[in-house]
């Protein structure tokens, strides 16, 4: 399984690191800086993505920005998108899910319920790439 | 005949409508009107033969002289006189003293035609006395006074403390089309003509140019009788600099005030994210080297993590607050008492652990409000009431009231009670009446609770109870 993580926090992407690692399943993980960054890195891949986990606040090119930009685009719109954000403001809850982003995680203070949400959120999208593949 | 003609002459004046008295050259009645008497309350007593100094004791000594002189054949007329009399009351007459010839020519006495005109002078005094008042009120007023007929020529003025052109003695005679440019004198004539068609007062207001700056004046035109208008010229300079100035003042609040908001909420929600690492990397630091650390590294990373806890609660109250102003209305009609009821339900573990007793009373099926808002002040409410609480069991009466314009809703508790003198404090931001240790909190829910009734057009407020502890109150205005 293959993640692409958009987060201009460095150190979230320890953290995603550190929940991956404890995982079954092995995962190829990217990490870029903004949407923009998101965007080349996809362009310049030849292999699928399976999931895009995607932050709202971002310089250059923000979580929406990017929702809108992925979903213009023939090769990018069948991959699932889940936000992982710190946002709880329902308005954001809203315009991400209008802008079909699949899922909504907001990123918990406690490390163990942060790593619970993470782990179910892959494994559930493993399991739709597994079936989808079969 | 002659007997005959003194008869009806007798008669005559007997009968006369008016007070009327013939006197010889002694000044004793000869005849006299039944009027006479009664102008005089002199009641039905016989005056002929009499004195008139012995009837009228009180007479001034200047009529004596004056008598003297219509015996000597002058005749006198006075048109108002004034007299007291004895017993102090107030007289005023009109009279006319005529000599009368005897068949020698000689002057056989005097006639009196009098007339009491107490009533009128007294009349004409007190309008006078009225006028008097009512011109020292106008004096007392800083406006320009004109009054103009109906095209506007200007009848004559009182003159205020600014005069808007020149000095208002030259307008006297002119017609305002004369004295003032076109499109004034046009607006100021239909405004004049508007005021004495719609016996309304009419006005407007227009600027000139001065040395100092553009001063501004209002005009008002007040229809008077006989189609004459008074024009009040005020100078409203200050006021409306002064307006001006609040208008400004207003706006700038408004400004700042969104200004504040947007910069708690982008400050609050710009804190979360490091709040969060140093929260989850502490929690890590603990997980993967804690077995090798010693308590009091332990402790400093316990510290760590409590300290970044409440930074968290506080930063979601923050953004909380800050949101109430930026979010779109959402009025709705709702079951209040269901949507208090949620509040409890979310509260449930503070209930038990305070054993707590909850009643309500009668509460209207259905409340225009928004939902979610009015939600947050139950909660904070109930929430404090449970909180601030040591008595064993808890109990919470919430009830509902209403006024003609606003639902009136009250939470009491037997909790500990809020100082009087903390009153001011409780409803601000992050005013917090116990340490830390005591009671928990941010000291923004009481604040959050404040700015959500203000949007509902409503007051919260709170009061002792007699016995023990707390009652809020919070009131949302009626929609018709």
């Amino acid at each position: 399984m293959r993640i692409l993580h958009i987060e201009d926090n460095k150190m979230d992407s320890l953290l995603i690191k550190q929940v991956l690692r404890g995982l079954d399943t092995t995962v190829d993980y990217d990490h870029v800086l903004n949407g923009q960054e998101g965007l080349e890195y996809i362009k310049a891949m030849n292999t699928n993505l399976d999931l895009i986990l995607l932050d709202i606040n971002m310089p250059l090119m923000n979580g929406k920005e990017f929702l809108i930009e992925r979903n213009q685009d023939r090769d990018m719109k069948h991959i699932p998108v889940v936000m992982l954000t710190t946002s709880e403001n329902p308005r954001d809850l809203k315009e991400c899910s209008e802008l079909n982003a699949n899922a909504y995680v907001i990123k918990k203070m406690d490390f163990e319920q942060y790593s619970a949400d993470i782990e179910a959120t892959v494994t559930f999208w493993n399991e739709v790439h597994k079936n989808s593949s079969n | 005949m002659i007997t005959n003609n003194e008869q009806i002459l007798l008669l005559l004046i007997k009968h006369t409508p008016s007070a009327i008295a013939m006197f010889d050259n002694d000044m004793r009645y000869i005849a006299y009107s039944d009027r006479w008497l009664r102008d005089y309350n002199l009641g039905d007593q016989n005056l002929t033969g009499r004195s008139h100094y012995e009837v009228f004791p009180d007479i001034k000594e200047e009529w004596k002289a004056d008598h003297q002189r219509v015996l000597n054949g002058e005749v006198y007329i006075n048109p108002e006189d004034h007299w007291i009399r004895d017993d102090g009351t107030d007289v005023y007459i009109r009279y006319e003293l005529r000599p009368w010839n005897q068949n020698d020519g000689s002057v056989g006495g005097i006639i009196m035609l009098t007339e009491v005109i107490t009533e009128i002078v007294q009349t004409r005094k007190n309008l006078e006395k009225r006028n008097d008042e009512l011109n020292s009120i106008f004096d007392a007023f800083p406006d320009l006074f004109f009054r103009l007929d109906k095209d506007g020529t200007y009848l004559d003025y009182k003159a205020g403390l600014k005069a808007p052109m020149l000095p208002p003695d030259q307008f006297m005679g002119k017609k305002i089309k004369e004295v003032m440019p076109p499109p004034m004198a046009d607006t100021f004539m239909s405004l004049l003509n508007q005021a004495l068609e719609t016996k309304t007062i009419t006005r407007t207001e227009y600027s000139i140019p001065k040395d100092e700056g553009i001063e501004h004046f209002e005009v008002r035109f007040l229809p008077l009788l006989n189609d004459e208008v008074l024009a009040v010229i005020r100078d409203v300079t200050q006021l409306n600099k002064q307006k001006e100035e609040l208008k400004y003042t207003l706006e700038e609040l408004r400004r700042t005030n969104l200004d504040l908001e947007q910069f708690a909420y982008i400050a609050s929600h710009d804190l979360k994210e490091p709040i969060r690492m140093i929260s989850t990397f502490s929690q890590l630091l603990d997980k993967q080297y804690g077995t090798n650390m010693d308590s009091t590294a332990q402790e400093y990373i316990n510290t760590i993590r409590g300290g970044a806890l409440r930074m968290q609660i506080l930063t979601n109250n923050l953004l909380d607050y800050s949101r109430v102003g930026r979010l779109e209305s959402d009025f709705r009609r709702i079951d209040l008492k269901d949507q208090i009821e949620q509040q409890l339900l979310s509260l449930a573990l503070l209930v038990q652990e305070k054993s707590a007793q909850v009643t309500f009373g009668e509460f209207p099926n259905t409340v225009f409000c928004e939902p979610n808002q009015i939600g947050i002040v139950a909660y904070n409410l109930l929430n404090n009431a449970l909180k601030f609480n040591d008595s064993n069991p808890a109990i919470i009466n919430i009830n509902y009231d209403e006024s003609p314009t606003h639902h009136i809703v009250s939470i009491e508790d037997n909790g500990i009670g809020i100082d009087k003198s903390k009153e001011e404090k409780v409803f601000k931001i992050f005013q917090r009446l116990h340490s830390q240790d005591e009671y928990e909190g941010t000291g923004i829910g009481l604040a959050l609770c404040k700015k959500i009734i203000d949007r509902h057009e409503g007051e919260i407020s709170f009061s002792d109870n007699l016995v023990k502890g707390t009652t809020f109150t919070f009131t949302i205005k009626k929609v018709s």
